[in-house]
């Protein structure tokens, strides 16, 4: 009459509402995350500061979100993901609630950067795992669909969020989008756990011992690989926090703006699904087809600048969201080449916690470039130059210039000691 | 006498400007009637000094006051912009064209109207000018006839607000037709959306004049339907006027009541008249965003509600499902156990 001590993956019934909690999770992290940019015009009007200090509200939000990952994890294999999750909801939701009565700068990078940023953290990782947890068979599929929630909501979000402040202002908006944030704790109540919660006490000494000892510090592989995704993170949430500003200042008005950085969402999300598709079509490595993506997005970015007229404009942006889109999918996979499919979530975890290094730097480095040149070209260039570097470490990788899908590169993570 | 020798010289520049002005016009495509706008700057100089002997050549025989002279070594020395500014009317039945002439400080200015017609039009035109329709009689008005185009040009000297206003020119035979010039100061933009702001919190109001520099702001306030003019210096904890920038005006106002909730003007002052901007303020309490705050707390409550007693419910449902199994298990070990000891009686009735 005793469970078994190890349930297979059930690949589908329950696992399709944990696909929904996941999809919701991305979409109200994620898709806030990437909205925010209407909130930084209100912030520079009515503080007086300048974009480079205004950045820094949602760079610390992101640095936390990424450098809280193995904490999260740790945490949620104490005590299991629908705490965390629904604990992580409710802060971040309380984040904003604390900021809508913000008076200076500081405020702000407390209540949105370290509260909402903590609360961020504690939602996604978890969500992330338990998918995976629901799934084998079908478990990129489902993480996909999982992930594309951002894609969706960023569109949504950006002209709901203008409403928002143009009825309300910052203040009463971030009271309501607090209140949205809250919705987490409802998707967190769906991550039903798989075994019974009593037997993860056992557990919980060796999950925080591995936190203070990453062994894949040392591993040469999965080093360049992150430190190439650390300057990947320099440029690639720049455009989602000062595309709307840059529109704005060439002079369109703020639905059309918002609607530049919601088109960017969507062929972002297309990117995203149509990514994961095309490196499975094509007998092409995952580490080629990673360069390529990176490669693109660094050059639209670049090309950014050059868009004066909003057809332009708004060309380029699409161009930029489906290659960013593309690499995400990549990016999660690349790492299971690189360290083996056994390590792939201490990988992941390590890695986010190295990227907040580069996307704590790249939003205020252009809104500082911003106000030293006066407007936003530097900045772009100076992202794009960030991920065209990011992809040239790449080819650094062992084995890049093989043709065969290398299985000698697992062999070797798995000699390690 | 300063008439001698540059006299012709004058006329054949004004010819000159004439033809210049017909040629680019012509130039245009026919068929509507539009507006043109030529700005010379180059030749302010020589306009200048045109100017000065122009007026001795259109009249004749008076003598230059010293209050004249004075006046127009003025103009010659702070070198004064001019500008002409052209409509081309196409036809009597084309509908009546207007233009805005946006002027920022005294200047200088041509109003120049050309009439396209057929042949078959009779030949007579009358010509006039009417300011603010009132007719004008001028002595700088020029009125010329080349091959069916009849052009009217009528040199202003535009030097305080009186001055500026509509002028139009009216082309009359048996039909009539005319074009107006709008003379304004710079426009100012106001906000088309209202500010929105809390009670308690502080707000602030912009206006932008970015291309001309106003030599004053004033801001108003909405009173009923008078406007009254706000005081930073009488009031100095409620409102402050920021004025960094001579063209970007800025009225902070602190410690918000559910009063301040209306339109405030601010008006842009330029040398030859004011101008103004409209902003609305609108003021909420906390209370606003509060009701679609709960409303959609109350919807998180209630999912999560839901979700666990739905979990509750599989769960129990689970559990009795695994107890009649268990129920069904014992029945049917029970009955085995029976059907043996059944088996033992009758064995033993048999012996």
């Amino acid at each position: 009459m005793a469970d078994p001590a190890r349930r297979e993956p059930p690949d589908g019934g329950w696992g399709w509402m944990v696909v929904l909690a996941g999809f919701l999770q991305s979409a109200l992290v994620f898709g806030v995350i990437r909205s925010f940019g209407v909130f930084f015009m209100e912030f520079v009007g009515y503080f007086g500061e300048l974009a480079g200090r205004v950045s820094w509200v949602t760079s610390i939000g992101i640095a936390v979100l990424q450098l809280g990952g193995p904490v999260s994890s740790a945490l949620s294999s104490q005590y299991g993901a629908r705490p965390v999750v629904m604990a992580g909801g409710f802060l971040s939701g309380l984040g904003m609630i604390l900021a809508s009565f913000a008076t200076s700068l500081t405020h702000l990078y407390l209540s949105i950067g370290v509260v909402s940023g903590l609360g961020w953290a504690l939602v996604f990782t978890p969500s992330v795992a338990s998918v995976a947890q629901y799934f084998a068979k079908r478990r990129t599929f489902a993480t996909g669909l999982a992930v594309s929630g951002a894609g969706l909501a960023s569109f949504a979000f950006s002209p709901l969020f203008q409403l928002l402040v143009d009825t309300y202002a910052w203040r009463g908006a971030l009271l309501v989008v607090a209140g949205i944030s809250f919705n987490l704790v409802a998707a967190g109540a769906l991550l039903r756990p798989l075994e019974p919660e009593g037997k993860a006490t056992s557990g919980g000494l060796p999950a925080f011992s591995s936190l203070c000892r990453p062994r894949l510090a040392c591993h040469r592989p999965f080093l360049l690989f992150a430190v190439a995704f650390v300057l990947v993170d320099a440029g690639y949430y720049v455009p989602y926090v000062h595309l709307v500003p840059h529109a704005r200042e060439l002079g369109f008005d703020e639905y059309r703006a918002a609607f530049l950085l919601s088109s960017a969402a969507v062929a972002d999300l297309c990117g995203r699904v149509a990514g994961g598709w095309l490196a499975d079509r094509f007998a092409v490595r995952l580490v080629h087809s990673l360069t390529l993506w990176t490669a693109l997005t660094g050059l639209s970015m670049l090309l950014l600048p050059l868009g004066q007229s909003y057809s332009l404009l708004m060309g380029l942006c699409i161009c930029y969201g489906f290659c960013a889109g593309a690499l995400v999918p990549l990016q999660f996979s690349g790492m299971a080449e690189i360290v083996g499919t056994g390590r792939i979530t201490e990988g992941i975890g390590l890695m986010q916690m190295m990227e907040s290094a580069g996307s704590l730097v790249g939003a205020p480095l252009s809104g500082w470039l911003r106000d030293m040149t006066g407007d936003y070209t530097a900045s772009f260039t100076v992202a794009g130059a960030f991920l065209l570097a990011g992809s040239l470490l790449l080819f650094a990788l062992p084995n890049y210039f093989s043709c065969s899908m290398d299985s000698t590169i697992e062999e070797k993570t798995m000699g390690d000691p | 006498m300063r008439v001698s020798g540059s006299g012709p010289g004058s006329m054949r520049l004004r010819l000159l400007l004439a033809l210049a002005a017909l040629w680019l016009s012509d130039a245009n495509e026919p068929g509507t009637a539009m507006t043109t706008r030529d700005i010379n700057q180059q030749t302010r100089e020589s306009i200048s000094d045109y100017t000065v002997k122009g007026h001795d050549l259109s009249t004749p025989g008076s003598h230059l006051s010293t209050q004249d002279f004075n006046q127009q070594i003025e103009e010659n020395i702070s070198n004064l912009t001019s500008a002409m500014y052209s409509i081309s009317i196409d036809g009597f039945s084309s509908a009546p064209v207007e233009e805005n002439v946006t002027l920022y400080s005294p200047a200088n200015i041509t109003l120049l109207c050309n009439l396209t017609r057929t042949s078959t039009d009779s030949a007579t035109v009358e010509v006039t000018w009417k300011k603010d329709n009132e007719r004008v009689e001028s002595r700088n008005v020029t009125i010329n006839e080349i091959k069916n185009v009849w052009s009217t040009q009528y040199t202003l000297k535009i030097r305080d607000r009186n001055q500026m206003g509509n002028y139009t020119c009216v082309f009359k035979s048996d039909q009539e037709v005319q074009a107006t010039f709008h003379l304004q100061v710079p426009q100012i933009e106001g906000k088309e959306h209202h500010i929105v702001s809390y009670v308690g919190d502080s707000v602030v109001l912009v206006c932008k004049s970015l291309k001309y520099i106003p030599i004053n702001w004033i801001w108003y306030m909405s009173n009923g339907s008078d406007q009254v003019a706000v005081n930073d210096s009488l009031m100095p904890d409620k409102y402050i006027v920021d004025e960094k920038y001579a063209n970007i005006t800025k009225l902070k106002i602190l410690n918000i009541s559910e009063k301040d909730d209306t339109s405030y003007w601010c008006q842009a002052v330029f040398k030859l008249g004011e101008s103004k901007g409209k902003v609305s303020l609108k003021v909420l309490t906390y209370m606003t965003p509060l009701k679609p705050f709960l409303a959609i707390a109350a919807e998180v409550i209630i999912l999560v509600a839901i979700v666990f007693l739905y979990e509750m419910y599989s769960k129990k449902k689970q559990m009795h499902a695994e107890d009649e199994k268990e129920f069904e298990q014992i029945e049917q070990l029970k009955s085995e156990d029976n059907n043996g000891v059944e088996n033992s009686t009758t064995r033993h009735r048999k012996v």
